[in-house]
This record gives structure tokens, C-alpha cells and sequence, in this order.
């Protein structure tokens, strides 16, 4: 047998105190180099063994147990349960939220307003293709009605868009309208920017008005008289 | 000064109250008799000097004292007391390391010991705890107590609540790496 082979044989029979089991003991008998091996072993745990229990047998200075009693003295002499200052200072925490919470729950709410950015709408009439302007309900859709944010209003705080109704043939003035009283073109831009709800069809064409029948501004006898003391020499 | 009550006290239940933290004293002082010494051991063999150990041993009695009454089987104090003892005595260890090598990093320059420092400072007790610091915490522990006079392997074993064959083979691993990192 080799001698490599027995080294942790050695090792563990050093570790546990004992000696090599039987069948090494013919070669141990004849091997100078594993005799030697296993004194070294034996040593080391012995030192180890020695070390470890030189230290752990040390007992604590004489003015130990004198410290220690004095400190058990001072920490029974306490209550040992909540200490005043602790008490005091978890009651004052506990009054400061709820405090707190009072004042944050009667503050009126704040609504968010968006930054207004105009978006341009074109209320069509869908019965028929020719736009807005198709009768009577049609001129009176046709105006700017409103630019009104009603979240503010009705303190809802829901994020909407502000609702302008522009008819399509206005939306480019009142493009020019906004950005010239924002002053600013990104406004301009914005604004002519089509709405999210893709859902309305714009139109672009002109209504066509199948008559129109045009009045005169004022009675034909006032403008007579209005010649006479002018003195038009028409 | 008026010393502070607690509203709804009286005069009685602070005399039983009284009454009640001095036999608690008592009993407390009678185990500490017992096991105080075991506590600064366990510290000891963490620590590399005595003065460290007496003062994680105190800490470790004072927080056993605190707890005393917690405590639901009196019969486990001594156990109970190891454990304290030793993982303080772990955190102390790893705070004396940090400063240790916070020293260093200033006295980089100090002048290096001779042979003559090397060798009046013991230098197989520095490598052994060295080679300790290393050791899982539970083979170290085992290895402590089995350590300590008066310990035999089944001690152990009831003082860590496991059975004897976990001891033994935690001692025997333990005292292997020692040994490998020495050697």
C-alpha cells in the first residue's frame, strides 16, 4: 500500500485520539515515513487541545462579578417594563398623527387642472354629409359655443380635454385666434391638432346652400331720403 | 424629586411590584453562580483578549437578567446564556476586525515588528484563532464547549439541544479543518 493512500487515515485516527485501525498496523510497523506522519498529526491536535483549553479556562477578573451585580442592581432599580420618558414620547407620536391627519382631512381638495391645451372639435351633423351648416340647427351649431373647462365646475377630478366646438371651416381662424392671444404658435399648432376621438369624420368641403335669398340692409324709402339731403348726384 | 406612578397604582402593588423583581434577583444571582463563568468562557474562546470577553459576558448576563422572565423552561437557562454569550461575542469579534483594519490602513508606515516581537507574540495562538474565525459557526460553538473542562459530548449535546452523533461529528469536522489550516 502506498503511503499517500493512508494519509487521511492517519489524519482522522489523530483526529479522534485513536490509533490507526489493524490493517495499517503491519505497515505502520515497517514505514518510518507513516510512523513519523502520524506522531506530527497527534501533535498538532494535541497543541490545538492545548491551546483552546489554556484559554477556556481562564476565569474573569476579581472585579467582575462586583461590575456585574452592580449592573443588575441599577437595571432592577428601573421598571422593567415601559419607562416613563417612553410612554410619553409614544403618546406624543400617536397625537401627532392623528393630529395631522385631522388637518390633512379638513383641508378643502385641491383640484388638478390640466394645462389648458385647446383641442378643436368638430361637431358634425351625421345625417348629413354636408356639414354644419345645414339649417337653422346648423348655423346655431355653428358658432363657438363654449370654451368652459367644467371639471372646475362640477369638481370633478377626472382628467378631460376642454371642449371647443368649432365648425370646420373656422378651425383655422380659430387656430390663429388662440396662438395670437397665447402668443404662441406651439399653440397654434395644438390646437389644429385633431382631437383623440377619431370617431368624428371631419369635412372639409364648403356646405352647399341649394338658395340664398339676400335682403337689403335698410327700406328702400329711407335710402331715398338719405340721397335727397345728401344730395347724391348719382 | 417625587419618584413616577403610574396612574391606578397604589402603594401595595408597588410593593408587590418590588417584591416580586427582588426574588426574581435572587433566582436570577443564584443561576448566575452557576452559569456566569460559563458565559465569559464562551466569550473568551471568541475573543482574542480577556478584557473583550468580560465585557460581552456582562452584556450577555444583563440581557439574560432582562429576558429572565420570559424564559419559559428555567432548565434551559444554561443553554439559553451560551447562545447570548456567543453570538455577542461573534459581533464583537467582527467589530474589533473592522477596527482592526482601520488601524492598519493608518499605521501603514509604523515600524514593522522584529523577529523577536514575532516570536514573543505567540504566533501558533494567533494562526489557531485565526483559523477558528473560519470555521462555520455552529462547528465553532461545538468545539468551544467540548473545549471547556467538565464537557463531555452528551453535555454538549443537551446544552445545544441536538443529538450526540451531530455533536460528535460537528467536533470531529471542526477540529479537521483546524488542523488543515495549521498544518
Amino acid at each position: 500500500m502506498r503511503c499517500e493512500q493512508n494519509v487521511q487515515v492517519l489524519i482522522d485516527a489523530a483526529a479522534l485520539g485513536q490509533e490507526p485501525e489493524s490493517s495499517l498496523a503491519e505497515h505502520m510497523q515497517r514505514c518510518w515515513r507513516c510512523q513519523a506522519r502520524l506522531r506530527r498529526e497527534q501533535q498538532l491536535f494535541s497543541s490545538i487541545d492545548g491551546a483552546l483549553q489554556a484559554r477556556l479556562t481562564e476565569v474573569p477578573r476579581s472585579g467582575f462579578w462586583g461590575r456585574v451585580h452592580a449592573r443588575l442592581l441599577e437595571e432592577s432599580a428601573t421598571d422593567s417594563g415601559l419607562k416613563p420618558s417612553w410612554a410619553a414620547a409614544a403618546i406624543l407620536v400617536l397625537a401627532l398623527l392623528v393630529s395631522t391627519r385631522l388637518w390633512m382631512t379638513s383641508q378643502p381638495t385641491i383640484v388638478a387642472v390640466n394645462p389648458v391645451v385647446p383641442t378643436a372639435r368638430v361637431k358634425q351633423n351625421t345625417s348629413s354629409p354636408t356639414g354644419a351648416l345645414d339649417g337653422n340647427r346648423g348655423l346655431a351649431d355653428a358658432r363657438p359655443r363654449k370654451f368652459t373647462n367644467r371639471r372646475s365646475e362640477t369638481g370633478n377630478a377626472a382628467p378631460r380635454e376642454p371642449e371647443v366646438w368649432v365648425p370646420p371651416d373656422e378651425q383655422k381662424a380659430f387656430a390663429q385666434f388662440v396662438a395670437r392671444v397665447a402668443g404662441q404658435d406651439a399653440m397654434a399648432a395644438a390646437v389644429v391638432s385633431q382631437a383623440p376621438d377619431k370617431t368624428v369624420a371631419r369635412s372639409t368641403e364648403l356646405p352647399q346652400a341649394s338658395s340664398v335669398d339676400i335682403a337689403d340692409l335698410v327700406d328702400r324709402t329711407e335710402q331715398d331720403d338719405w340721397r335727397d339731403r345728401t344730395g347724391d348726384s348719382e | 424629586m417625587q419618584e413616577f406612578t403610574w396612574p391606578g397604582r397604589t402603594a401595595e402593588t408597588e410593593l408587590a411590584l418590588d417584591l416580586e423583581k427582588a426574588a426574581l434577583r435572587r433566582e436570577f444571582e443564584q443561576r448566575l453562580e452557576e452559569c456566569g463563568t460559563l458565559a465569559f468562557r464562551v466569550a473568551r474562546g471568541v475573543l482574542r483578549n480577556a478584557t473583550d470577553a468580560e465585557d460581552v459576558a456582562q452584556e450577555a448576563l444583563l440581557r439574560a437578567y432582562r429576558r429572565f422572565t420570559r424564559l419559559r423552561d428555567p432548565s434551559r437557562f444554561r443553554a439559553w446564556l451560551v447562545r447570548i454569550a456567543f453570538r455577542l461575542a461573534l459581533d464583537q469579534a467582527r467589530s474589533v476586525r473592522r477596527r482592526e483594519q482601520r488601524e492598519t490602513l493608518w499605521a501603514v508606515n509604523t515600524p514593522r515588528p522584529t523577529a523577536e516581537d514575532i516570536a514573543v507574540s505567540n504566533e501558533f495562538g494567533r494562526q489557531l484563532e485565526q483559523a477558528m474565525e473560519s470555521l462555520p459557526k455552529k462547528s465553532r460553538l461545538v468545539l468551544l464547549l467540548a473545549s471547556m473542562d467538565g464537557h463531555s459530548l452528551e453535555e454538549v449535546a443537551e446544552l445545544l439541544q441536538v443529538p450526540v452523533g451531530t455533536v460528535k461529528s460537528r467536533l470531529h469536522s471542526a477540529r479537521k479543518q483546524l488542523a488543515e489550516k495549521l498544518r
